[in-house]
């Protein structure tokens, strides 16, 4: 029997800035009431909450609690940044299986606001487990993607230029968005004359520290026909995970973890890498794009960066990426990955109130998560409910 | 820097690390070898022992890192971390002690070193912990 086919009902933002001087909570609040209200159904339809946050241990208890709803199914499961991608593919098994009707995947950080500016460079107390390991030298979150950095560099041949030109490309497509936090065009040179944070990245070539929420509501398909918005199905999704600490990653200049749950998602989906023409990948630095790019098939391992010249990821090039400005530029509370739909849906449905909609409206988009230390991925395919 | 808390997993590497000796795990079994170790194999699950490495190997990558704001670091940088391909089978991670400037290739032999590490902040306590050095660095 085929899968019975679940869809992406409604979509919502919280207050998006660098610094909201709102709380967490009550921007998770902002974000699930936008998304509700988009999906047209009431804060008691909600019996599926799928959440994590780099917060308390029992946050998904504190924000039922705050938020008042009542959800006989939670999910908790926290593997960074990419994990509401891999929510999609949860609440699609957990809605298939009647465990809930209606799913919230929601996320919220006032990180900004509450914590400033730290590029993961920040506090570290004395190391227990296998953080003793690596903590104690001084490992910081940009240092472990700059080594993944430095390999593909090593054996590739890829340059500081090469990744420059991805935080170009995406910056001019958050000069189309009025909220993204950095808009002003800038060039490949402004990239590499920036400070060097962990050599090869420098400070552009990671993303901002902003504060901002989100959210996504999902039911079966077959309930979408009644949603104000329609629905927007989810063709495929599918997460993997290899480690943790960048130092156990089995190979530095490949996403293991992307190969396979992209793979997996396209083939769910039943399409090609190919056919899809909307891109949202998670931009946590640019080196995370490139070995995303490769990952997903897009071009060969190890041509990235030659792929990336043929095909700039600008929202008028060939396959428009992170066509808000993504993380680079737009916004990165912490974690991103329920952006990453968010915008695809906004995409694929031509939503009136986004000012940088594309001229050619997508059929297909594809989000892809990472997180942690190139360590955990989610892919969720998405299609325009016509198609 | 920081000194790690050593646990009953954990005890014996930093033991040998104060008597100058680098410890792999490596897997009766396979013979894959690992580190950090652990008591099993991690690619068949079986027990695995610990290894004395002969400590030396490639450069398998590196970074150095020019911004870390912790105040267990700040005076530190800029300092140069790598992972090194062991002779022995493993993927050691370290710092490099090299010049933060000076030019690095994969591929470079490195050994291991081993160096006290004294935390004013952690009331003076000090732990020995390996570190990696470029071969005819001295």
């Amino acid at each position: 029997m085929p899968e019975q086919p679940v869809s992406i009902i409604g979509v919502g933002l919280s207050d998006m800035a660098k610094a909201t001087g709102q709380t967490s909570l009550h921007l998770h609040y902002q974000a699930a009431r936008a998304a509700l209200d988009d999906a047209g159904v009431t804060w008691g339809d909600v019996d599926g909450l799928f959440s994590c946050s780099t917060g308390p241990a029992l946050h998904a208890n504190q924000l039922v609690e705050y938020l008042g709803i009542r959800p006989r199914y939670v999910d908790s499961t926290s593997q960074g940044g990419g994990t509401w991608e891999l929510f999609v593919e949860h609440a699609a098994a957990a809605l298939r299986q009647g465990l809930c009707r209606i799913a919230l995947l929601v996320y919220g950080s006032a990180q900004r606001t509450e914590f400033g500016s730290k590029l993961g460079t920040g506090f570290r107390s004395r190391p227990t487990g296998p953080a003793q390991y690596h903590t104690p030298y001084g490992l910081t979150l940009v240092g472990a993607y700059a080594m993944a950095a430095r390999r593909h560099m090593e054996v590739y041949g890829t340059t500081p230029e090469d990744l420059a030109q991805i935080a170009v490309s995406i910056r001019r497509n958050a000069s189309r968005n009025p909220d993204a936090m950095y808009r002003t065009p800038i060039a490949v040179d402004d990239v590499v004359t920036s400070r060097m944070i962990a050599d090869p990245l420098h400070l552009l070539d990671c993303c901002v520290v902003s504060d901002g929420g989100g959210a996504v509501v999902m039911t079966l398909a077959d309930r979408a026909v009644d949603a104000p918005q329609g629905g927007v199905r989810v063709l495929g999704a599918a997460s993997a995970t290899t480690h943790d600490t960048v130092t156990q990653m089995p190979d530095l200049s490949r996403l293991d973890a992307g190969v396979e749950s992209s793979r997996m998602a396209l083939a769910r989906a039943g399409i090609s890498i190919h056919d899809i023409d909307l891109l949202q990948v998670y931009d946590s630095y640019t080196i995370t794009v490139l070995l995303t790019i490769e990952a997903l098939g897009l071009c060969e391992r190890g041509e990235g960066a030659a792929y990336l010249r043929e095909h700039p990821l600008d929202w008028d090039g060939p396959l428009p990426t992170n066509t808000d400005g993504g993380g680079l530029s737009a916004s990165h509370p912490g974690m991103r990955g329920i952006f990453l739909l968010v915008e695809a849906v906004r995409q694929l449905r031509g939503d009136d109130g986004v000012a940088w909609l594309l001229p050619d409206r997508p059929d297909l988009a594809l989000c892809h998560g990472t997180g942690g230390q190139l360590s955990a991925c989610g892919t969720v395919v998405l299609a325009r409910q016509e198609v | 820097m920081l000194l790690p808390v050593p646990d009953a997993s954990s005890r014996p590497y930093w033991e040998a690390a104060a008597r100058g000796e680098l410890l792999v795990s490596r897997c009766g079994s396979c013979q894959h070898t690992e580190h950090y170790p652990r008591p099993h194999c991690t690619v068949c699950g079986n027990r695995a022992h610990l290894l004395r490495s002969s400590g030396s190997g490639v450069l398998y990558t590196w970074t150095v890192v020019r911004q870390n704001r912790s105040r267990a670091f700040r005076e530190d940088v800029p300092y140069v971390l790598c992972l090194v391909d062991l002779d022995d089978g493993a993927r050691g991670f370290a710092r490099l002690k090299v010049d933060p400037d000076r030019p690095l290739r994969a591929g470079m032999r490195v050994r291991a070193v081993f160096e006290e590490v004294v935390e004013e902040r952690d009331g003076g306590n000090s732990m020995v912990l390996p570190m990696f050095e470029l071969e005819g660095a001295q």
